[in-house]
């Protein structure tokens, strides 16, 4: 064994000192991705950097944001969520639903915060459903959350009976959540939801970071069998990391009503799943778990956002974009095997 | 094709990993139709020789020839392709595909289509010419007794045209019928002139069914003797005989109260009846052969695989664990036995590992506080000299040694009162060792309780105030200090304490 270490150590030596260049492109890679996106963008159109521009963006990227910290958690575990496209929708057709359907709780202030905290808490039972299944009865979490996002397409077709559910722009409900509330409603020119965003994604990167909880989501996604055997209750740590994404969901669905004024059961084959799953993997998550931080997913999710941007800019029709969109994740999934590679 | 008195013929074999040296100058000749057992204690260098023969390792010096021919190995294809199948102790069958299939499994890999009435046929003779025509073909192979899925890999390495079969410890998890199936087919084996090469633990096996014996020790060979040239004492005598080397450091002996008692353990099919106790002060070890059931018998007692019956005793109370939480809480300390699985997390940095299980002591509403946090790692790190660039580094930065006191470390930050290490010095190299062996020394000096499972006799007799003995899963015996040598230690893990 000693003599191995005395071998080992001089090829580590040599490793190390042509490391920088390559290991800064590995550690960074997301970093320098997105930096070339925004040099290209800017370049190729010339509305990309005006703040009209700027602030959609980041308006439509408070949803995926938010989504994003939740499915963070979960692929660090070395989960996956499958159903956060519907789940959020669910929430948005709860707000819709009371709203707009059942007239519950639309006519006073107090009333509306009602209905959103009803929708928040219907996402987040969702996500004790299946945080109860996977961490407690131990199914998969690709198959419990296929299921589960199927059931939850389900009952939003159920709600709405496939219509669109359309908030009337002299309700209260619309001055509160949409106009001039929470979705154009800005603070030194930024929307209060890319706010909200902001403050979420601050929360989970100290939590991931500086508690016990964010510690034991990587620990047990690194091994959950040795964090068993030192003692520790993964399960317990499992379920409330499914808990808090149904929750995420839950905001993400009341912030998909303001910027849409509308809830449909179409959003729940839209790519908020998808976009997160593939921002956090950009952002160098391993699905294999154990790894991902907050501040690259975000760096992820934000490539994500510029390449579709940047589509809608020049004019792509939506149907090309998504195979584009599709490209661009296995490239960047492959640039990650590829290093991961060449690290072992 | 050279003509040669022997089906296989090894010289002068040498294998080292890393500095260790698994094999030194090892030699093995076996003839056509020879029933050949290979002994040696736990480490001897049983498993790495059967490796090199079949071509999973290559060697680093020596010559391997098959009938008279020198060949050179690369992967274990080659030494298929020359006649040589290994059958481990975990089976390599296809569990949830048929007996047919898994029987022909190579023959058809390169074929585009299957031919199943011809695959069923073949296997279906090849059954029937040794005798198992109960087995049906068709039958899942998850499905059949452990004796019929060896008679089902025995049949593939047939199929392959093995003439040279290797066993390794195929009894290990038989019944006695179960055994004489197999006493019966490898006998007919023989006298089609395949060579056997028997790896075994238990001595009346190798006396009832071996024509010659090879005995190795610390990787050395020691001889080739015809079976029917010594007794069961004789092959002891042959398989250890080394001076316990000097090197496990002296302690004081306090010796206190039992802190924990385990009566009558059953769990699972590995551990039957195990029974022993520990005093504080008091190193307890836990000896016997792989596979006997210590690890069993202490991972039920933690409550992390199921306990069937039996109680424990811990400060004179009765527990029952459900998991290693709640042991951890009830102040026992568990270090298992795969470091890298289940010790430490090797992509975590260091302080993170050493404070996973004491979490609770450093935190305030859940934040970490690294005002509580930074003194215990330090500490820890301080007091097992732990060898590191950054606390921040992962773990996996670490050689063996210090990865495993750092898997210490996350044991003795929970502060627990009694520890169960399950083999703590498992791949770390001799200065490490001594190393831990000085870690476990003043721990125990400071009024730890220690159960130590050890597959090194060595290991068991420098450092333990007694020993329990386990065998198939019951606890045969227990040795004082004065009576702990490697003879007593070997002739109760093999059961031949009357001979």
């Amino acid at each position: 064994m000693e003599v191995k270490d005395k071998n080992t150590a001089p090829a580590a030596a040599v490793q190390k000192s042509r490391m920088p260049v390559r290991d800064f492109v590995l550690k960074y890679n997301a970093i320098l991705i997105l930096i070339g996106l925004f040099i290209a963008a800017s370049i190729i159109s010339p509305i990309f950097l005006s703040w009209t521009n700027i602030s959609t963006v980041l308006r439509q990227q408070a949803v995926y944001l938010i989504i994003a910290m939740g499915m963070l958690m979960v692929i660090i575990t070395a989960g996956i969520d499958l159903a956060a496209s519907s789940v959020a929708t669910l929430s948005s057709i709860i707000v819709g639903g009371c709203v707009v359907r059942w007239g519950v709780g639309a006519n006073t202030r107090l009333g509306i915060w009602g209905v959103i905290l009803l929708a928040i808490l219907t996402s987040t039972v969702v996500g004790i459903v299946t945080g109860f299944l996977i961490a407690k009865l131990r199914m998969p979490a690709f198959i419990v959350t296929l299921a589960t996002n199927y059931a939850c397409e389900g009952i939003c077709y159920i709600i709405t009976k496939g219509n669109t559910l359309l908030l009337d722009s002299k309700s209260l409900a619309y001055e509160m959540l949409v106009y001039p509330g929470f979705a154009t409603k800005t603070f030194l020119k930024v929307p209060y939801m890319v706010i909200l965003a902001v403050i979420i994604v601050l929360i989970f990167h100290f939590v991931m970071k500086y508690t016990t909880f964010g510690r034991m989501v990587y620990a047990i996604g690194s091994n959950e069998n040795a964090v068993q055997l030192a003692g520790i209750n993964s399960k317990k740590y499992l379920f409330f990391v499914y808990l808090l994404e149904g929750l995420l969901c839950g905001i993400a669905g009341v912030l998909m009503v303001c910027r849409s004024s509308n809830a449909s059961a179409l959003s729940c084959s839209g790519d908020y799943a998808m976009s997160t799953i593939a921002g956090v993997v950009l952002g160098g998550a391993s699905l294999a778990g154990g790894e991902g931080t907050v501040a690259f997913t975000v760096v992820g999710v934000f490539i994500i956002a510029i390449i579709t941007n940047l589509m809608n800019l020049v004019n792509l029709p939506s149907y090309p974009q998504m195979v584009v969109k599709a490209a661009v994740i296995i490239l960047a999934v492959l640039l990650k095997s590829v290093s991961s590679k060449k690290q072992g | 094709m050279g003509e040669s008195e022997y089906r296989v013929e090894m010289q002068g074999i040498c294998k080292s990993f890393g500095g260790v040296h698994a094999l030194q100058d090892v030699q093995l000749r076996m003839k056509p139709g020879e029933i050949h057992a290979l002994v040696g204690e736990n480490g001897a260098g049983k498993s790495t020789l059967i490796r090199v023969l079949s071509g999973v390792y290559s060697a680093d010096a020596g010559t391997v020839k098959i009938d008279g021919q020198q060949v050179h190995f690369t992967g274990p294809k080659d030494g298929i392709e020359a006649g040589i199948s290994v059958i481990y102790q975990e089976f390599a069958l296809v569990q949830h595909l048929t007996v047919a299939e898994n029987i022909l499994l190579d023959d058809y890999r390169d074929k585009k289509f299957v031919n199943w009435k011809e695959l069923r046929a073949k296997a279906r003779k090849c059954l029937d010419d040794l005798g198992f025509s109960m087995i049906n073909v068709n039958s899942k192979v998850r499905d059949l007794s452990v004796a019929y899925q060896q008679v089902v890999e025995i049949c593939k390495a047939l199929i392959r045209n093995a003439r040279v079969l290797v066993l390794d410890e195929p009894t290990a998890v038989m019944t006695n019928k179960e055994v004489e199936q197999l006493f019966r087919l490898v006998r007919q084996l023989k006298e089609r002139g395949v060579s056997i090469l028997y790896v075994s633990h238990r001595l009346e096996e190798i006396f009832e069914l071996c024509d010659t014996i090879t005995v190795m020790k610390d990787g050395h060979y020691v001889d080739t003797v015809p079976t029917s040239s010594l007794d069961k004492g004789q092959l002891v005598a042959l398989m250890i005989g080394r001076d316990l080397s000097t090197f496990y450091p002296e302690r004081e002996h306090n010796i206190g109260e039992v802190v924990l008692e385990a009566n009558h353990i059953q769990a699972g099919k590995a551990v039957k009846d195990i029974s022993f106790n520990v005093r504080s002060g008091e190193i307890v070890g836990l000896s016997g052969l792989v596979g006997a059931g210590r690890t069993e018998c202490i991972r039920a007692i933690l409550g992390v695989d199921k306990m069937d019956s039996g109680e424990v005793i811990l400060n004179g109370k009765k527990v029952s664990f459900n998991s290693v939480r709640e042991a951890n809480r009830g102040g026992i300390g568990f270090l298992p036995e795969d470091r890298k699985n289940q010790g430490v997390l090797l992509r975590r940095p260091i302080y993170q590992n050493i404070t996973i299980s004491a979490l609770k002591r450093v935190t305030k509403f859940g934040w970490v506080q690294k005002s509580k946090e930074d003194p215990i790692v330090n500490r820890y790190v301080k007091d097992l000299s732990i060898k590191l660039g950054s606390v921040k580094d992962n773990v996996e930065s670490l050689s063996g040694g210090n990865q495993q006191k750092v898997a210490i470390a996350k044991i003795l930050a929970a502060e627990p009162k009694v520890l169960f290490l399950d083999e703590p010095t498992r791949g770390v190299d001799v200065g490490a060792k001594i190393e831990i062996f000085n870690i476990i020394n003043d721990l125990v000096e400071a009024g730890y309780a220690v159960v130590m499972i050890s597959s090194e006799m060595t290991e068991i007799i420098g450092m333990c105030d007694r020993a329990v003995v386990i065998k198939e899963g019951y606890s045969v015996g227990e040795l004082p200090r004065e009576e702990l040598t490697e003879i007593n230690l070997i002739r109760y893990a093999m059961g031949v304490q009357n001979s």
